[in-house]
């Protein structure tokens, strides 16, 4: 018998009423936890929307414009095509204010080539890019090739394996990191690759583009503009003096998608400090209903010499051993649960969802740890202390 | 190790009323089993825990040797208590989530001196062999006073308290109870029980009785009120 092992020998002995008090700590482990990796989740999810937009401008048919959710097309990879003159391009750079523009071309795969769903094909300028390369630089460096693509990293084709995309065999030479965003599904090609795809499909009756030929068109122009000029003017120049086109600041097509992270974020916050409050509310009331019923075995092991101390140390000791085993099941069965339907909390909430790296996940998982690990003893600091100054006398008189 | 209590006295509000649960008493007890006989409500219980250090009393002193208890911090006193005081509660007064042997180990443990031989010969002594892995609540109230005996003893106190040892106990549990206890008072520790039951005056060396709130000595010994 060590004096140490009576805290465990307490709680394993009434395993009803530890479970409960573990289960309570576990809840406010996971809320703490589970929230601040969800928030964080989204915050990367927008940052990464954020580094992924690279243009200030963007340029699109004006029908498409109209007609289309650009905010997702652009920026989620919904599948969606849109096509409009490639003289547009030249115009754009004659607007005053231009810096660099960058052409890009949308198709979409026709449906079980490659994936159970279709996915965005998006070809892109490797020479004049300014919005993709940066990003898919981390993952790929080399050039493309005829009919190579790099794949987004929701897609399961492997590097080196080809896809069959309207008929045409095209190798996966990279594969990118993960964005958080529908671009993780989507593939990237040259515009060459895009093009003869076009073709495929037109021969195949597709005919993704009945009229124009493929090499005359584009999608969009992703527009840089020069230092210290407004990119509002530059916009509203381009939409007085080009018919046919659309350009879009950039940063408010994210507006929406940023507002709506806002909502949730705070949503999320305010449910943890419930969740939180209300658990250790229940646990502080638990404990003390529980420090009243145990007043005669304090008051015994009073007699046998526990000092005050001691059997606040005890109490002490037992809501460390319950918030301990608690914050560990609650951080284990959140960080599994949020890992594993990161994807599902995009779908559902229709925002860019990325996980946070290890480092960020073991700091949210030491603060929620920390934080159960002073609420639990906070809330049983008053029972521990009334246990402490139990009239030992009294309690054992009862009955004279 | 004697015992000396003097001029002390205790009051309690029940229902917004003081009442004196102990009249000013003086009390000497230096070795043998002391009984201290009343009624139920007598204030017997109250005293008791006066002389073992539980309970400070509103006047007097209670010293144990020199040693002046009440004067001690918390901590001192515990520590006295576990060195020097054995206490057996009335009722159920095991812990609930150790066995037999763990509870008659505690004491020890907190002392920081094991006893595992002492423990065993006390536990093969006071019958309990058979149920040193077992938990409180199976078994009986004879058996749970034993055990309780058992713990008190642990330690090898100078000084031993007993609450209503047999409460609640048959006849052949009170006597085999009694026994025990006049056992520790020859072999040299001070014993003092409280009890209603007065045929534990039948293995006392001295008895006292107490009757709301008063204490008189028995058997020819002088009236000790201050």
């Amino acid at each position: 018998m060590n004096i140490k092992q009576l805290p465990f020998k307490n709680l394993i002995n009434r395993p009803v009423r530890s479970v409960l008090l573990v289960l309570i700590a576990a809840f406010m482990a996971a809320a703490v936890f589970g929230g601040t990796v969800a928030a964080s989740g989204m915050r990367n999810g927008l940052d990464s929307l954020q580094k992924r937009l690279g243009a200030d401008i963007i340029v699109v048919p004006e029908d498409a414009a109209e007609k289309n959710d650009l905010e997702n097309i652009l920026l989620q990879g919904t599948p969606a095509y849109f096509y409009m003159d490639k003289s547009v391009e030249d115009d754009l750079k004659a607007i005053n204010g231009v810096a660099e523009t960058s052409e890009q071309y949308f198709l979409v795969s026709a449906n079980s080539e490659c994936c159970s769903v279709q996915v965005q094909i998006i070809g892109f300028d490797e020479d004049s890019d300014i919005s993709v390369k940066p990003w898919l630089k981390e993952s790929y460096s080399g050039r493309l090739g005829e009919n190579e693509i790099i794949v987004g990293s929701s897609l399961s084709t492997r590097v080196g394996h080809t896809l069959k995309l309207y008929g045409v065999e095209c190798k996966a030479v990279g594969k990118l990191d993960e964005t958080g965003t529908g671009l993780d599904t989507a593939i990237y090609t040259t515009p060459d690759t895009v093009r003869r795809l076009i073709r495929a499909s037109q021969e195949k009756g597709i005919g993704v583009l009945s009229k124009q030929s493929p090499d005359d068109v584009i999608s969009s122009v992703y527009i840089k503009v020069k230092d210290g000029v407004d990119i509002d003017d530059v916009a509203a120049d381009i939409n007085l003096h080009l018919d046919g086109v659309r350009a879009v600041r950039t940063r408010s097509m994210i507006t929406g998608t940023a507002d709506k992270l806002a909502v949730i974020s705070k949503s999320i916050n305010g449910l943890m400090a419930a969740v939180w409050i209300l658990a250790a509310v229940i646990m502080s009331a638990a404990l003390s209903v529980l420090a009243n019923e145990r007043r005669r075995e304090f008051a015994v092991l009073r007699t046998i010499g526990f000092s005050r101390k001691r059997l606040g140390g005890l109490i002490l000791s037992e809501t460390a051993v319950i918030c301990l085993s608690g914050a560990f099941a609650g951080i284990l069965l959140t960080a599994l649960t949020v890992f594993s339907f990161g994807k599902l909390i995009e779908t559902k909430t229709g925002l860019p969802y990325l996980s946070p790296d290890i480092l960020h996940v073991l700091v949210y998982a030491l603060i929620a740890f920390a934080a159960v690990m002073l609420t639990g003893p906070l809330a049983s600091a008053y029972s521990a202390y009334r246990l402490s100054r139990v009239d030992t006398g009294r309690i054992l008189r009862e009955g004279d | 190790m004697k015992i000396y209590a003097e001029n002390i006295s205790k009051e309690y509000t029940r229902h917004r009323r003081s009442f004196t649960a102990v009249e000013p008493a003086v009390i000497e007890i230096s070795g043998g089993l002391t009984v201290i006989l009343g009624k139920s409500g007598s204030g017997k219980t109250t005293l008791l825990n006066i002389l073992a250090g539980l309970l400070a009393p509103n006047t007097g002193s209670v010293k144990y040797d020199t040693a002046d208890i009440y004067a001690l911090s918390d901590r001192e006193l515990s520590d006295f208590r576990s060195r020097h005081i054995g206490y057996i509660p009335q009722g159920h007064s095991l812990v609930g989530s150790l066995t037999v042997e763990e509870n008659i180990l505690l004491p020890a443990a907190l002392a920081g001196e094991p006893q595992k031989e002492y423990a065993q010969t006390l536990i093969e002594e006071l019958g309990l062999g058979e149920l040193k892995n077992a938990y409180p609540k199976e078994l009986s109230g004879g058996e749970i006073r034993r055990a309780a005996i058992a713990r008190a003893l642990i330690n090898s106190p100078d000084v031993i308290f007993a609450d209503e040892p047999t409460n609640d106990l048959d006849d052949e549990n009170t006597r085999q109870v009694f026994g025990l206890l006049k056992k520790a008072a020859e072999q040299g520790k001070t014993v003092i029980a409280v009890t209603h039951d007065s045929s534990a005056a039948d293995y006392a060396d001295n008895v006292y009785r107490m009757d709301a709130g008063v204490l008189t000595k028995e058997e020819g010994h002088k009236r000790e009120i201050a």
